[in-house]
Order: C-alpha cells, then sequence, then structure tokens
C-alpha cells in the first residue's frame, strides 16, 4: 500500500501552536469558561478587505492554510478538503438573530447568510488560492474530521489527487457554549480550533510523518470489543502492537495499555478542549512528535519504555460510538 | 479506481411525492409541487411560492414506521428516513446487511427548522428553551438519526457542501465501493423548508414570487423546495452475492470548484463546464453519448446563464434534451442533488425526459433550448446530472443504463 505523507501543517488553537512554541513547553493556562483560540495579528497576514469580510473561522482557516501550505513548499494543493462539526457560528448566529429581531419584517441583510453555510471556509481558501480542484466539506459530529481525511487518501490513492489540503474547523461562541454547557454533552474544558495539514502522495524534504491507515467505526460497542477492533485494525495491516511507540488517545475512558503495554501514552484535549474536530489536533501533535524525534513533556499522560518515536497510534473516541484508529510512521528515509 | 458502482435502491419525498410511486404520477402529469406556503411558519408566506410537502411534522412522524413517538425528530430527519427507508425497502436489505453498510448523508442547514425555534426561545431565556431542539439541530445528528433507523454499524459521514451536497455525498460513496472498502453504501440527502433558508434566499433577492421559469428569458429566481432521497449504491461483488437487478449503474463523477464568488456562479460556466467535461472523462463516454442533461437550472438569473453557456459549449448546437425539474419540485439546496439522481434513474429506467415547466422565451445569450413537454419514447441511456452550489462547489454525476 502507498503511504500518503503529510508535508506540511499549521494550527490555531487555544495554546501558542501557530508558532508551534506549545511543542517545547509553552503552555496557556486559561481561566476563560471555555479555551479560545490565540488568534495571531491578522494585519500582517490578510489583505484588509479579507480582515473587513471574514469572521474569526474564515480568518483563522485562511491564515493556516496560507501557512500549511508554506510550510509544505507549495503554492496550490490539487484539491481542498474541510472538516467542520458546526460551520461558521458566529454568522449563523448572526442571521439567525437576525430574522428573530426582524419584526418588522424588512429585507435582511444576506452578508451572514452567505457566510453561514458549512461549505463557506473550504470555498473562502479555494476563492483566496484560486484552487479549481475539487472541494468537499464534511460535517459529521466527531467524525467531521476523519471522513475529510478519509476521502482525501481515497483520493491520492486513486490518483485524482497528489496534493490535498486537509482542513479542520471549528468555533465556539459565548452563546453556543452556554448552550451546549446546559446540554452537558461534553467533558470539561470546552474548546475550539483549525488545523490544516497538507496531504501528499509524494515524500518531501518536508515531510513530517506518513499515514500508513485510518480506520472508523460508528456504532456503540464495549470496551472489550473496542480492544479486538484495534487489534484486528493492526493485524489486517501487520503492525505488531509492540512495534507501536506513541499512543495518543482523545480521552483515556477506555485503556489500550493491555494491548498495547510499553507505549508512551499522550493527552492533548486538557489544552485544547473538546469539539467535534478536536482530533485533528492529534495529527498534528502526532506529525511533529515524530519529526522532532521528541514527544513534548506537558503531553505525556503515562511514560513508556521506547525513546524512539517511529510510531504513533492515533485513538479517538466519543460516547464509545465514533471510533477512529490511524497509524503514523516516520517516512522511509529519516530512519536510521 | 476503476471498480463499477450500481443503484440497486431509490427513495425520494418531495413537494411531488412522498415516494416514488407518487412521484412517478406527478411526472407522467407533468404535475408541478410549487405552490403557496401553508406548513411553515412564516412572515414570507403569503409572497413567496415553494415546493412545500403538504404534511406536518406530527403527520410525517405517523407516516414513518419505527419512528418513536417519544423522540425529537427534526423535519429535515423526518424526510430523510422516508426516502431513506424506501431505497432500502426498494433494494430489500436485511438487517445485517444494511447494519454492514456506510451511510453518507447530505444537508445544507441540518435539524435548523427546531434549531430556529430553539435559538429565538433561547435568546428570550435560556432556561425555557426545548434543548431538545437543540441536540436535533446540527448536520450530523439526521445522518445519526438515519444510521440508528436503519441499524448502521460501520461508518456515517455527512456531505455539507451547499446545494451540491448529495451529489457529493454520492461521490464520496463512489469512491468508497470503488476502493473495496464498503461493498454497500446508503447515500443521498435532505434539507426542509425553514425560516433560515427562506429569509437567506429571500435577502438576497434570488427567490421568485411566482413559479419558477427555468432557462427562460424573463426569469425571476428560484422557488425553494423541501425533500430527501436516497439511493443504495453496490460493489458488483455485492450485486453478484445477493443476486440483485441494478437499477443502472454510475459511470461519472466531477467535482470542481469555480474559487470565483461565495454565492455567484462564473458568467462564462466555467466551473460548471470543467464538472460536466470530467465526469464524462471519468465515464468514458463523448458528450454524443448522453442521452439527457437533468440541469441545476435554478431560474436564477446567473446559474441558467452559466450553465446554459457550460452546455453550450460542451455539446455545441446540437445538445442533448435538457430540462431543469426545480419547477416541478423547487430547489431542495442540498437534498437536490438526491432528488435529481433519482430522477436521472426514472429517466433511464422508464425512458422519461422531463417537461422544463413554465418555460416560453429563450434566453438571448443562448442558441439551447430546454424540453418543454413530456417525453418518453427515445431508449434514455446515458443522463448528465448537475448539481452546483454556494461557494462554486460544482458536482456532476453520470448514470447509465445496465
Amino acid at each position: 500500500m502507498s503511504k500518503i505523507y503529510i508535508n506540511g501543517l499549521s494550527c490555531i488553537s487555544p495554546q501558542p501552536t501557530l508558532d508551534t512554541s506549545f511543542l517545547t513547553g509553552n503552555v496557556t493556562n486559561s481561566t476563560t469558561p471555555y479555551l479560545q483560540c490565540q488568534e495571531p495579528v491578522y494585519k500582517t497576514l490578510l489583505s484588509p478587505t479579507a480582515i473587513r469580510r471574514m469572521g474569526r473561522l474564515q480568518k483563522m482557516s485562511l491564515v493556516t492554510a496560507i501557512h500549511c501550505l508554506k510550510d509544505a513548499g507549495i503554492d496550490m494543493p490539487d484539491a481542498i478538503v474541510t472538516g467542520t462539526g458546526l460551520g461558521c457560528l458566529e454568522e449563523s448566529e448572526q442571521f439567525l438573530t437576525s430574522i428573530i429581531e426582524n419584526t418588522e419584517h424588512a429585507l435582511l441583510s444576506p452578508t451572514s447568510f452567505i457566510q453561514s453555510t458549512h461549505n463557506t471556509v473550504s470555498s473562502q481558501i479555494a476563492i483566496h488560492l484560486k484552487c479549481t480542484g475539487p472541494n468537499y466539506t464534511y460535517s459529521q459530529r466527531h467524525f467531521s474530521f476523519e471522513s475529510a481525511l478519509l476521502d482525501s487518501i481515497l483520493m491520492i490513492k486513486d490518483q485524482s489527487s497528489t496534493t490535498i489540503l486537509l482542513h479542520s474547523a471549528d468555533e465556539m461562541t459565548p452563546n453556543i457554549y452556554e448552550i451546549i454547557h446546559r446540554m452537558n454533552i461534553w467533558p470539561a474544558p470546552i474548546g475550539e480550533g483549525v488545523s490544516s495539514l497538507l496531504l501528499s502522495s509524494q515524500q518531501s524534504s518536508h515531510s513530517y510523518a506518513a499515514i500508513e491507515f485510518i480506520k472508523l467505526h460508528y456504532g456503540k460497542i464495549d470496551a472489550t470489543s473496542i480492544l479486538h477492533w484495534i487489534q484486528d485494525c493492526l493485524a489486517l495491516h501487520e503492525i505488531t502492537p509492540d512495534s507501536i511507540d506513541v499512543v495518543i488517545q482523545g480521552n483515556y475512558s477506555v485503556s489500550l495499555s493491555s494491548l498495547i503495554p510499553d507505549a508512551t501514552y499522550v493527552q492533548y484535549k486538557n489544552y485544547i478542549g473538546e469539539y467535534f474536530t478536536a482530533s485533528a489536533f492529534a495529527y498534528w501533535l502526532g506529525a511533529h512528535s515524530i519529526k522532532n524525534q521528541q514527544i513534548s513533556a506537558h503531553c505525556i499522560k503515562t511514560q513508556g519504555k521506547k525513546t524512539s518515536v517511529r510510531t504513533v497510534l492515533i485513538y479517538n473516541q466519543i460516547d464509545q460510538k465514533y471510533h477512529s484508529l490511524a497509524l503514523l510512521v516516520q517516512p522511509e528515509s529519516t530512519q536510521e | 479506481m476503476e471498480g463499477e458502482v450500481f443503484v440497486s435502491g431509490i427513495g425520494m419525498v418531495s413537494a411531488i411525492g412522498m415516494n416514488i410511486p407518487e412521484t412517478l404520477q406527478s411526472l407522467y402529469q407533468s404535475k408541478s409541487g410549487i405552490g403557496a406556503i401553508s406548513i411553515l411558519d412564516t412572515h414570507l408566506a403569503d409572497t413567496l411560492p415553494v415546493g412545500e410537502i403538504k404534511y406536518t411534522d406530527p403527520q410525517l412522524k405517523n407516516h414513518l414506521h419505527n419512528a418513536s413517538s417519544k423522540r425529537t425528530y427534526s423535519r429535515t430527519t423526518l424526510l430523510a428516513i422516508q426516502a431513506m427507508q424506501e431505497a432500502t425497502q426498494m433494494a430489500e436489505l436485511g438487517s445485517i446487511e444494511r447494519s454492514r453498510a456506510a451511510l453518507i448523508s447530505a444537508t445544507s442547514i441540518g435539524g435548523m427548522d427546531k434549531g430556529e425555534i430553539f435559538y429565538a426561545d433561547f435568546l428570550k431565556n435560556p432556561e425555557k428553551a426545548n434543548y431538545r431542539y437543540a441536540r436535533v439541530h446540527d448536520c450530523g445528528s439526521i445522518t445519526e438519526e438515519l444510521a440508528e433507523q436503519a441499524g448502521i454499524q460501520s461508518y456515517i459521514a455527512t456531505s455539507s457542501t451547499a446545494c451540491s451536497s448529495a451529489a457529493n455525498a454520492i461521490i464520496h460513496a463512489i469512491r468508497l465501493i470503488q476502493h473495496g472498502i464498503y461493498d454497500m453504501v446508503i447515500a443521498g440527502g435532505a434539507d426542509a423548508l425553514c425560516n433560515f433558508t427562506l429569509n437567506g434566499f429571500h435577502s438576497l433577492m434570488i427567490l421568485s414570487d411566482e413559479p419558477c421559469r427555468p432557462f427562460d428569458k424573463n426569469r425571476k429566481g428560484l422557488n425553494l423546495g423541501e425533500g430527501a432521497a436516497f439511493l443504495v449504491l453496490e460493489s458488483k461483488r455485492s450485486l453478484t452475492k445477493s443476486g440483485r437487478k441494478p437499477l443502472c449503474q454510475i459511470t461519472g463523477y466531477a467535482n470542481t470548484c469555480e474559487a470565483y464568488h461565495q454565492t455567484a456562479s462564473a458568467p462564462d460556466g466555467s466551473g460548471a463546464y470543467s464538472a460536466m467535461v470530467q465526469a464524462l472523462q471519468r465515464s468514458k463516454l463523448t458528450p454524443a453519448d448522453i442521452s439527457y442533461i437533468n440541469t441545476h437550472g435554478t431560474a436564477t438569473p446567473t446559474n441558467d446563464l452559466s450553465e446554459g453557456r457550460a452546455i453550450e459549449k460542451l455539446f455545441g448546437k446540437n445538445a442533448p434534451p435538457f430540462s431543469s425539474t426545480k419547477a416541478l419540485t423547487g430547489h431542495t439546496l442540498a437534498a437536490a442533488g438526491g432528488l435529481e439522481a433519482v430522477l436521472s434513474i426514472l429517466s433511464i429506467n422508464h425512458s422519461l425526459i422531463y417537461p422544463n415547466l413554465n418555460f416560453s422565451d429563450p434566453m438571448d445569450e443562448l442558441t439551447i433550448k430546454p424540453e418543454v413537454a413530456l417525453g418518453s419514447s427515445q431508449t434514455i441511456k446515458h443522463v448528465l446530472s448537475n448539481s452546483f452550489g454556494f461557494g462554486g462547489n460544482n458536482s456532476s454525476l453520470v448514470f447509465s443504463r445496465c
């Protein structure tokens, strides 16, 4: 099976991730009700028109997209695929509020409506880059990013694209936080974030890691069945559990230590919060860890016996329902 | 990847019928579903005609097999369940087959019909709002509910690319089958009418105050509609195993982005053109092979101009018969690509070319004209279906007779 390479990365999150200083221990402790993204100073990064017209999520998305392409050393991807659980919330709320307050039945301004569709982020990136290739947006709760990733991999494998900008984007607003908090559906803290990964069929000098496989399962299964499922996925790809150096889990309600006892276990949601595309952060973190051959100490939950960072297993599950398993590996030529 | 993808079941609900038999009846009678709003509570009811399904939410719920009376469903979900159940029943899928199938749905506004009620109450008093409505608001909630209904235990996804959403759900499904990840995928889309989209399109000033007139010189804009449509897609291996007779094969698909404007189509039709060209290339067909084009044809000034120009550029002056079925169903947004996939398949199976209702005067910019009467004599071999959306997301699908 041909590998898929991660050749560019960028992330804006509640931590200083755009400059990657989070990786070396620069951690922000927040006191706000939900964790908010550390937005860059847009003046130096985007045009005045873009800054004026775009909402937060679009601005953060465009910055990470541009940053990621620059990181990968390419100008134009063949396709753009985005995962977003809730889309442009700011604009959706604005337009909803304008309808609710419009008791005089005046003609409303369409701006926030135009920007409220879930594919706004993906198409704004395309418009900025003038990228006329395939453009997809997936919005399936905790699979939003994973569906985008899976489809990107399929497009690279069938050779319809060689480079894909894979994007994730979810924002939080005070009102939506209040609603989610009251519904009590996610563990604290609640957060937000955007990320861009440049996926390619070709390894480059920029390559962070290769994606060996991604497996998804939807449907409630118990802890024992989860372990069997993971075991089967690994066996199918001829990966022995003892070859896994690092495991990154979205949460630790299911323990994999009986299956993979020697690995170092990593956590991240305590730093960025829970949101529908939070798992994208694990790919950012995992890929950096492989390239740097170092796991950020503050992200280690349990230190394992392994010293190298050649294989990183990412397992995410929510409510024992949305299961995703992916293996990141060190690109061949950089292995010792 | 060249694996063949077949369709073995279809289901559809829209203003022209609650199921395939009712839809066919309306098609044979060229009966439009466009009319005055009587179900949706809106101040725009008297001014804007739409393609509304004339059942209230409780009536829709009663109609459904397996719907729990206690559970809160968005209207979008109720429509989606209806169409999905019809498709899986037509394909006669048993519970084991359904559990292994993947499910790819599409929606643009999700359960906004309930979300907008919730949000208005929430703004008034967060303590008193109905949070069960908030739970069914997001796009993914619909697909989860469909998975629950069908007993899916494999993979679910939701495509949300505005008006091309369902076409893109079908494309994702095709890729999953061609790569051998799933042998069977249920794919489609749904959108219900709600105040959010009605007010939104009204604010854009692209809604017509009379029944829409696609490709007509004097077209005034679109009529919104609501509906859902689902397809059961299968690999060759799966068909051989089950012995099912396929309704058609999907031979081509393409997704391109205009990267031109968030809402307007490129006036030269470049985006529509490249989607159609690439879909034909993938199907290894030439323009002359296409028997009928089911256009996006929203009846907005910009869409019909750019799509018409693109058809003329690709097919020349001897374009195959083409029409927009939006004057029958209204524009059902994310569901449109699903509805029109089903209509394309019915076109092949029943040798039907649909009338482009309300057309009288050709556009000055075009030499080609849409079909105005129901055609039912010639053999329809290959149908091209277009779905174009906000953000310049253009997708085309090619359906072929088996």
